[in-house]
């Protein structure tokens, strides 16, 4: 009488296994990279695979303090690109990471859209009653060197107060500036990507604030040599000339 | 005597389907506990005094409740009379009227938040327009307030809907005859009769506008004390104090759980 349940349950056992196990394939890389990292990595992605048929890299992009909480959490990941120091040595807390090394470094510019409606012409406009400034969260990245920026530029209380939204990670700030509803923003040069260069006005900042990337393998992770690989890759000419081709300077 | 016949057209002891049912039912209930305990078992009362205590966290719940309550105000004020327009009135294209209603729920909220700026954003349909009369909706609470109705009402208003269309029509013609007016009718036998509806749309309506993420940072951003509710502040604590997001998460699940289990208790409960 049970024997029809049974069957049936048999071949709902047999499809979960089937969906549970991965088809003999490339050995997934799992890569946590910040988000302003994008284009730049996926390039690297297409060469990398290229040249190892036998890997597939994923990505996760997310602001990096999203990335160091997941891998504090315990979250499986080979591979961890951050866009600061500050959430590298909180993964490095995790006692997880093996050695950190930095790989590329950026700068930091201002954006407004394209018609500037909040009539931003320098960083001093930040300070300006009114002025709708967008910045990634104060444990962002992106936020964090940006407040540094503001505080260099002995602006910090004034600009500060016309914050009106902190953002995850960069590229929120580049879409609530491009799409005309924020009137400024600070972000990494190699944000302003092709795609959205032509909604966004760039303004220099002088200040000496250098976005240093750090990348680091896992100790735990399930591929180990295809991890180091990895960070060796990017380490190396290959990899420096794609970060360069996006804008990425030498670390 | 539906009993009998029932077991007569499904050979196999009543027993069995019980057995069948309490299993998949309990895995169904301990799939919905699980996480419920997942996140108790990771709080401390500590914690949650802490938390409780912090000026930042304080204004991030009262803000959600102001939020919610007045999403919920405005919902009323404009759901219910879509419903019974959508249960009562014949017009031409309501059926794609009733669509539209319900879109935002199976919308993902971040496409809200976005199909929302594109109509009130500063740059959007009437964004110059809501400028003129000095409305600035993105990055202000009421663009909080704004995102959660959007989200929000679609429930209200299907669940009023369903009672208006359930209402009795004879109680409404009996009245009528007794020589009440329209409006009375309305207040004296209809309302009352879709109240238990009322009560369980509302609770649905502000449960749902409380949890509400997505469409508020899209729409609103994520503003300290004018659009950052409850929600955006657990997803913000996730990525610099975990267990602060999870006592945060546990004191957002707990004011839901009261509101909907002291509603459903109410109306449920027969």
């Amino acid at each position: 009488m049970l024997a029809p349940v049974n069957g049936r349950l048999r071949v709902l056992c047999v499809v979960m296994l089937a969906l549970g196990c991965s088809p003999k394939g490339p050995s997934e890389l799992k890569v946590s990279a910040a988000m302003s990292l994008r284009e730049a990595f996926t390039e690297f992605e297409a060469e990398f695979e290229g040249r190892h048929p036998e890997v597939d890299v994923v990505y996760n992009f997310a602001g990096s303090q999203t990335l160091s909480a997941q891998i504090v959490e315990g979250a499986q990941v080979d591979v961890f690109a951050s866009a600061d120091d500050v959430q590298m040595q909180r993964a490095i807390g995790s006692g997880r990471m093996r050695k950190a090394q930095v790989f590329a470094t950026s700068r930091l510019v201002l954006i407004t859209p394209d018609d500037n409606p909040g009539k931003v012409m320098d960083a001093g406009d930040l300070a300006r009653p009114g002025v709708r400034l967008v910045l990634g969260g104060p444990t962002s990245p992106t936020g964090a060197y940006a407040r540094e920026a503001l505080a260099q530029l002995g602006i910090s209380e004034m600009a500060l107060a016309n914050v009106v939204s902190n953002e995850e990670n960069v590229r929120g700030v580049v879409g609530k500036v491009a799409s005309g509803e924020a009137d400024a923003g600070i972000v990494y040069a190699t944000d302003v990507t092709p795609a959205v260069a032509a909604k966004l006005r760039t303004i220099e900042l002088k200040v000496s604030v250098t976005p240093r990337y750090e990348v680091a393998a896992l100790k735990d992770n399930l591929h180990p040599p295809l991890a180091r690989m990895f960070v060796d890759e990017l380490m190396g000419l290959g990899g420096q000339a794609t970060l360069a081709r996006h804008g990425f300077l030498p670390p | 005597m539906t009993g009998s016949s029932y077991r007569s057209l499904r050979p196999g002891s009543p027993g069995h389907a019980h057995v069948v049912l309490g299993l998949l039912g309990g895995a169904a209930l301990l799939f919905f506990v699980a996480p419920l305990v997942g996140l108790i078992s990771r709080v401390t009362p500590g914690h949650v005094a802490a938390q409780l205590g912090s000026p930042a966290v304080r204004s991030a719940l009262w803000l959600s409740l102001e939020v919610s309550l007045v999403s919920l105000a405005v919902s009323l004020v404009l759901g219910l009379p879509l419903a019974y327009l959508l249960a009562r009135v014949e017009f031409p294209g309501r059926a794609l009227a009733r669509g539209l209603v319900t879109l935002p729920m199976v919308l993902p909220p971040v496409v809200g938040g976005m199909a929302l700026m594109t109509a009130f954003g500063r740059r959007g349909l009437l964004g110059g327009w809501l400028a003129e009369i000095g409305v600035e909706l993105p990055f202000s609470t009421a663009g909080a307030v704004v995102a959660v109705t959007f989200v929000s009402l679609p429930f209200l208003a299907t669940t009023l809907e369903a009672a208006f269309a359930g209402v009795d029509p004879r109680l409404e013609q009996a009245a009528a005859t007794l020589g009440a007016s329209r409006w009375r009718i309305l207040r004296t036998v209809t309302l009352p009769a879709i109240r238990p509806a009322l009560a369980a749309g509302m609770a649905l309506c502000w449960a749902r506008g409380l949890g509400e993420f997505g469409a508020t940072i899209t729409f609103a951003g994520n503003r300290v004390g004018r659009t950052q509710t409850m929600p955006l502040a657990v997803y913000e604590a996730l990525n610099t104090d975990p267990e602060a997001a999870i006592t945060l998460g546990l004191v957002l699940l707990a004011v839901s759980l009261g509101l909907l289990v002291a509603l459903r208790g109410r109306i449920g409960g027969r």
